[in-house]
């Protein structure tokens, strides 16, 4: 049966021409992982029907080897019943499928063909339909459904094989949203129960959003395979095969590319989307919140998510940067630390940093507090001589201290005192701060919000 | 015929047992063909007339569009049986000499006539009986029941299923035809005509392919196997088809 590591259909250098000497595939090898949710991509007449009729032996290769379960598929009569009684074909037209004019008779023509008595037949077909949700079309004759609903009657009849690698082509061609939702949650149950499916598309979104493994088709051959986020990653393989980058993909990228994410990996569903959307909201009462947010821990062991950092950073310089016109060389960045005795603890500066410099794109330098060197007059000092005029001070991983509450601020009106006239300060909300330590200075910061907004009209 | 086909799913008949449905018909039929009277063939044709009306509820408008569809036929032939021509026109009712020969109805031409007109429309009213209110997939299953060979029915039965999605290629083609000035004027009309059969044919050639496909898919081993419905005969019912048709036979045999 399907395990984790199996495949649950293999092929080895699969080749088909049609009679007409078109060739339908070229040395097709690929590996289907069993008990996934497997979406093949590509192109109209890429090859990706005429490789499915090649799973349960519908058509026999010209050359190559088609392995199902591991069992290689021979095209006598004994060994094809068996090859078919494992992979079930759902085909992309039903009308092509359904035979019989009763939506009841057809469902029990495949288990009846399984050999089954009438009994366990009637149950399958009960089941069958219980699981596509058309109980109340039993009686009603095949002509009178419409598409969607010959659809599943298509799928169930399938389903009552209980094969158990469930092929779809097109499931969702020509249907409706609402429809197409519906199959695909046929689709995903089944899969729920251990089933491998296996579907093909042009829907990029759905094959994102659904699939854990895609193989991309082109010309006859397979030119990509891997799961959606590494499929889609690759620019190459899209345009050979001309598909479009998903939505949800593109705009993950777009929005993590802003940093108005939380996490920069792609989003597989629309409220996954929108709950890593961070608030967009620029004023500093935010990013107080924000700075409050970034510490983990207590005391003296604080700590910062890097990503949380990038993010932090972003708003901090979207929100100062807007000031003062775009001269950077003009503007400089003092990351404020408690300072230690520790050289560790100082070290975890240097690198909070490198990354806020390389977040914010100006000069910056770390500056102590007490204990270690710079001291934050040196670095004002030296940032004044280069001749930079606007200095935002990034209090960063500072754990309390009672005369610190008061000491920044301080030092702030000091620095404020002495540079006034060639020198603008900002002090922006913690970058991870003891929490108590933390309210302090976002009340300072707060306060002073006031004077900058009126500053700059 | 899609209405046809339509009332015979949905008629308020459709869950009797097909059998007690065929037994009427037949029977009834069978009755009506055999005696060859005037009025137990008036009878067979109003008691076929109220089970489909009144029984299972088909709108008398359509039965009487219905019944109207064979009348052209039937008036033909009763005209042909009706006018005699004959050397000697005293025996004529009525008539005119064309040389030497009368042509003209006679008293028993008119009443063979008039007996054969209400036998066929008796017995078409059967078959519509039949047809109105038994769906084709059970006419079928019943004649599997009667051991006609399953090679026949397998065959009778999708060339009923695919008579619908022949129709419906057809339509579609006829409208994309059409919405394109194919059949604007009479030479157009032949051309397209022409391109419509050639496609439906290669078309449906095709879906049979694909069908064999999909039948193999499905572990097809040459007979098409299905689940059959279960219905119980009814008492009543069969007392009231055997009711029904000795009152015919009695009918039939005083009025011989």
């Amino acid at each position: 049966m399907n395990s984790d590591n199996g495949a649950a259909i293999e092929t080895e250098g699969l080749e088909f021409s049609y009679i007409d000497g078109t060739k339908a595939l070229a040395n097709v090898s690929i590996r289907i992982p069993a008990g996934k949710k497997v979406a093949f991509l590509g192109p109209n007449g890429a090859g990706k029907t005429t490789l499915f009729l090649h799973f349960n032996g519908l058509v026999k290769p010209d050359r190559g080897k088609v392995y199902v379960a591991g069992k290689e598929v021979r095209y006598d009569r004994a060994s094809l019943l068996e090859v078919r009684k494992k992979v079930g074909i759902v085909f992309q037209d039903p009308d092509t499928q359904l035979f019989s004019s009763s939506v009841k008779q057809e469902i029990s023509f495949g288990p009846l063909n399984l050999g089954l008595s009438r009994e366990a037949t009637e149950q399958r077909v009960r089941q069958a339909m219980e699981d596509t949700g058309i109980l109340d079309l039993q009686d009603k004759p095949t002509h009178f459904l419409s598409y969607g609903q010959k659809k599943r009657v298509a799928i169930a009849d399938i389903l009552a094989m209980q094969p158990q690698v469930l092929v779809c082509d097109e499931p969702t061609a020509w249907l409706d949203v609402k429809h197409s939702r519906q199959i695909m949650e046929i689709l995903d149950r089944c899969n729920a129960r251990g089933v491998t499916v296996i579907i093909s598309t042009h829907d990029v979104d759905m094959a994102y959003a659904w699939s854990d493994y895609i193989f991309v088709m082109k010309d006859g051959q397979v030119i990509s395979e891997g799961v959606p986020l590494e499929i889609f990653a690759d620019r190459e393989v899209l345009q050979e095969a001309e598909l479009d980058e998903p939505l949800l993909f593109k705009l993950s990228k777009e929005l993590a590319g802003k940093g108005c994410l939380k996490e920069a990996a792609p989003a597989k569903s629309v409220e996954e989307l929108i709950g890593r959307i961070v608030n967009m909201d620029y004023s500093l009462a935010n990013l107080c919140k924000q700075g409050k947010q970034l510490c983990h821990g207590k005391g003296n062991n604080l700590s910062i998510d890097i990503e949380d950092v990038e993010c932090y950073c972003k708003q901090v310089k979207d929100w100062f940067f807007k000031s003062g016109g775009d001269d950077f060389m003009k503007k400089g960045v003092l990351v404020l630390g408690h300072g230690s005795r520790r050289q560790a603890a100082n070290e975890e500066l240097s690198k909070l940093v490198e990354m806020v410099q390389a977040e914010m794109g100006v000069r910056t330098a770390p500056a102590y507090f007490q204990f270690a060197k710079p001291s934050l007059a040196d670095v004002v000092e030296s940032f004044v001589s280069e001749g930079i005029e606007e200095i935002i001070i990034v209090p960063a991983l500072l754990f309390p201290g009672i005369h610190l509450m008061e000491d920044i601020p301080q030092a702030l009106e000091e620095l404020k005192l002495k540079y006034g006239e060639k020198v603008n300060f900002h002090l922006t909300p913690a970058l991870g701060a003891d929490p108590r330590l933390a309210e302090i200075i976002m009340e300072r910061v707060q306060s002073a919000e006031k004077n900058l907004l009126q500053d700059r009209d | 015929m899609f209405k046809i086909d339509q009332y015979a799913y949905t008629n308020k008949l459709s869950a009797v047992h097909p059998a007690e449905k065929m037994m009427m018909a037949g029977l009834t039929m069978l009755i009506c063909l055999i005696f060859a009277s005037p009025p137990v063939s008036l009878l067979v044709l109003l008691i076929m007339t109220a089970a489909i009306v009144v029984f299972a509820g088909i709108p008398g408008g359509f039965l009487g569009k219905l019944l109207a569809v064979p009348l052209l036929f039937l008036v033909v032939g009763v005209v042909t049986v009706a006018v005699t021509v004959t050397g000697d026109s005293g025996l004529l009712l009525w008539g005119i000499n064309i040389g030497g020969f009368a042509v003209g109805v006679t008293a028993d031409g008119l009443y063979k006539a008039g007996e054969l007109f209400l036998r066929s429309l008796g017995a078409v009213s059967c078959l519509y009986f039949l047809a109105l209110t038994t769906p084709m997939t059970e006419i079928l299953s019943l004649l599997g029941k009667l051991k006609l060979p399953p090679l026949l029915i397998e065959l009778m039965s999708i060339t009923y299923r695919y008579i619908f999605v022949l129709l419906e290629t057809a339509d579609r083609i006829y409208i994309s035809q059409a919405s394109r000035w194919g059949y604007a004027t009479w030479k157009s009309s032949y051309f397209s005509l022409g391109q419509l059969l050639s496609n439906l044919f290669s078309k449906s050639f095709y879906s049979s392919r694909m069908l064999y496909m999909a039948l193999s898919s499905r572990c097809y081993q040459g007979q098409l196997r299905v689940l059959e419905k279960k219905y119980c005969l009814s008492r009543s019912n069969l007392c009231l088809i055997a009711a029904v048709d000795m009152m015919l036979a009695v009918v039939g045999l005083l009025t011989r």
